[in-house]
């Protein structure tokens, strides 16, 4: 009877292994040598490391510590929740010495909750290296990981007939002031569509002052996982291009990012490092687009953050 | 082997024991009668290891070849993560000693303080402790000082009898292992030689006293382990001739000031890295 399904199941197992070689499912499986698992710790005798930065799309762009001495990781991912951050954080934090600094970016939205906003298959990228228990919907993940044809029947053979070109950084680049203009009025949309928001400089809305509630808990819970384990947490939050900074005012500022960080940062005497309109890193090499920052941007910038804090 | 260290139940449990940790028979059984002939009697495995039932039928075969009795020698086995999800701890205690095949256990461990659960999980270990012979003793595995507090500090709770955790001269950690003495905790050291790696194999003071006792660096370092007097290292090895270079270490003694100086080769350093093993730890 074994032999019989399985010989049944044959075409279709042939078939999935075929998915599974196409560059549309192996885009989802992300660079994982920089999460120091079980195979890591045994390949590499470094510990004690002095540094980890979590966050989303800005933060994998702003930090790079190849120009410092520090053993340090950028675990940012693009895009990446503040839940996730936290995910990755619990299950990777011991590879930091006792003191070891944690870094959690902020961009002027992270205060909004994205819950529910972004495709489930998000998560995906996680079966490779996060428990299951921390994954959500770990069931759904791991059959669409396993079985992409199953999952995704109809993507699946389209791919097969076409694949998807191999994944390279998602990034715009600009290249004059105009571009980076043109490209901080993108985000600006993207942001507003997103959240909902058609005046930067009205109140919090009613809507996202619920989700900055639940943004508020994760942050909080953050911050005292890492005092509790002799972590030392930094809010940062990092440059961008005067193109897209000058889109956020002061009533904006303090709406969305500092009457949010304040009061639980201070709470904890956790410092906050905020560099949105810092005049050093206003230079057209020093991002991509008016949101990242360029390789030379991010060395500079994680250079000097470092010698601040 | 010589000598055993007495819990706070009174239990006594020999100094060293053999990590069973992913063999498979072939793999044990030349082991653990290598063990055995070097004078072992103390045998560590978990659930999470996946060969509770190898160790069981290695114990079973072996045991009458060196004409011993089950209560001649001890055997640890530790309760998993996703056992403590589960929640069924008197059930995978039977599971533990079917796949064991004995009738009880000498030292049963919670494997990682698992968040949310690993203080309902130590409340059902000590009722099946005081309530069963199922288990002589009880005792975790990788607690720091903030887990342990939550099992010491109320006094109708059981205060584990063993901690067993990452020690070797590279990481003494002096805080909990302070906290462990003065609660009566002993310690079981797992990695007792940090895999020999290059700052221990290549420290200057070990060394010199390899050279001054005519001793390897492990047998160095495991005597270490031993005079500290509360410290009972697990050794592992896929090698059977290292099971008696292991106990020959009974014949010398470090002198305080080389105690010191060894000590002072910690720098934190963790071979295994916890949260990887247990997220949120």
């Amino acid at each position: 009877m074994k032999l019989i399904k399985r010989i049944i199941r044959l075409p279709f197992n042939i078939l999935n292994n075929l998915v599974k070689k196409t560059n549309w499912y192996k885009n989802t499986i992300p660079d994982i040598s920089i999460y120091p698992g079980d195979k890591w710790y045994r390949d590499n005798l470094e510990r004690n490391f002095d540094a980890v930065n979590l966050g989303s799309s800005s933060a994998l762009y702003a930090f790079d510590y190849s120009s410092t001495r520090l053993k340090a990781f950028n675990w940012a991912m693009q895009p990446q929740s503040m839940d996730y951050s936290f995910k990755v954080l619990k299950q990777y934090f011991s590879i930091l010495k006792k003191g070891g600094i944690v870094i959690i970016p902020f961009s002027p939205f992270s205060a909004l909750s994205t819950k529910g906003k972004w495709p489930a298959t998000y998560n995906d990228r996680y079966y490779y290296f996060l428990d299951p228990v921390l994954i959500d919907d770990y069931e759904q993940v791991a059959l669409r990981r396993k079985y992409p044809l199953k999952a995704f029947p109809k993507a699946s053979i389209k791919h097969l007939i076409k694949d998807a070109p191999a994944k390279r950084a998602n990034i715009s680049t600009c290249n004059s002031d105009k571009e980076f203009e043109n490209d901080a009025a993108r985000w600006i949309t993207m942001w507003s569509n997103e959240f909902n928001i058609t005046n930067l400089d009205a109140d919090v809305s009613n809507e996202n002052k619920a989700g900055m509630q639940e943004r508020r808990t994760t942050i909080e819970n953050m911050l005292d996982f890492c005092i509790e384990r002799d972590l030392r947490p930094i809010i940062v939050i990092p440059p961008m291009h005067p193109a897209l900074s000058r889109k956020f005012s002061n009533t904006f500022c303090n709406n969305y990012i500092h009457r949010f960080l304040s009061p639980i940062c201070e709470k904890r005497n956790v410092i906050i490092k905020d560099y949105i309109r810092d005049k050093r890193f206003t230079a057209n090499a020093l991002f991509y687009n008016s949101f990242f920052m360029s390789k030379e941007g991010a060395q500079l910038f994680t250079k000097t953050l470092f010698e601040e804090i | 082997m010589r000598n055993c260290i007495e819990l706070n139940n009174g239990t006594r449990m020999p100094l060293m024991a053999i990590g069973t940790n992913w063999m498979n028979y072939k793999e044990l059984r030349p082991i653990v009668e290598a063990g055995l002939k070097a004078g072992f009697r103390a045998f560590d495995t978990a659930r999470d290891y996946g060969n509770e039932d190898v160790v069981g039928a290695v114990i079973k075969d072996v045991l009458p070849e060196f004409g011993l009795k089950r209560s001649d020698i001890f055997i640890t086995t530790k309760i998993g993560n996703y056992q403590q999800i589960k929640g069924e701890i008197a059930k995978e205690l039977e599971q533990s000693l079917n796949n064991l095949q004995t009738e009880y256990i000498d030292l049963w461990l919670m494997h990682w303080p698992y968040p949310d659960y690993y203080c309902n999980t130590w409340e059902k270990m000590s009722m099946l402790y005081t309530e069963t012979d199922k288990v002589k003793a009880i005792g975790v595995a990788n607690f720091q000082q903030r887990h342990l507090e939550c099992l010491v500090e109320p006094s109708d709770i059981i205060t584990p009898m063993v901690n067993q955790m990452e020690f070797h001269p590279l990481r003494t950690s002096v805080s909990l292992t302070d906290y462990m003495q003065k609660n009566n905790i002993r310690l079981q050291a797992y990695a007792p030689l940090c895999r020999l790696i290059p700052p221990l194999k290549e420290a200057a003071i070990l060394k010199s006293l390899e050279k001054k006792y005519s001793k390897s660096i492990g047998q160095i370092i495991l005597r270490w382990h031993i005079q500290k007097g509360f410290v009972m290292p697990i050794f592992k090895s896929y090698k059977p001739t290292r099971f008696s270079e292991n106990t020959n270490i009974f014949d010398f003694e470090l002198t305080a000031q080389e105690m010191q100086s060894i000590d002072a080769l910690d720098i934190d350093y963790k071979y295994h890295l916890e949260s990887c093993n247990c997220p949120g730890y």
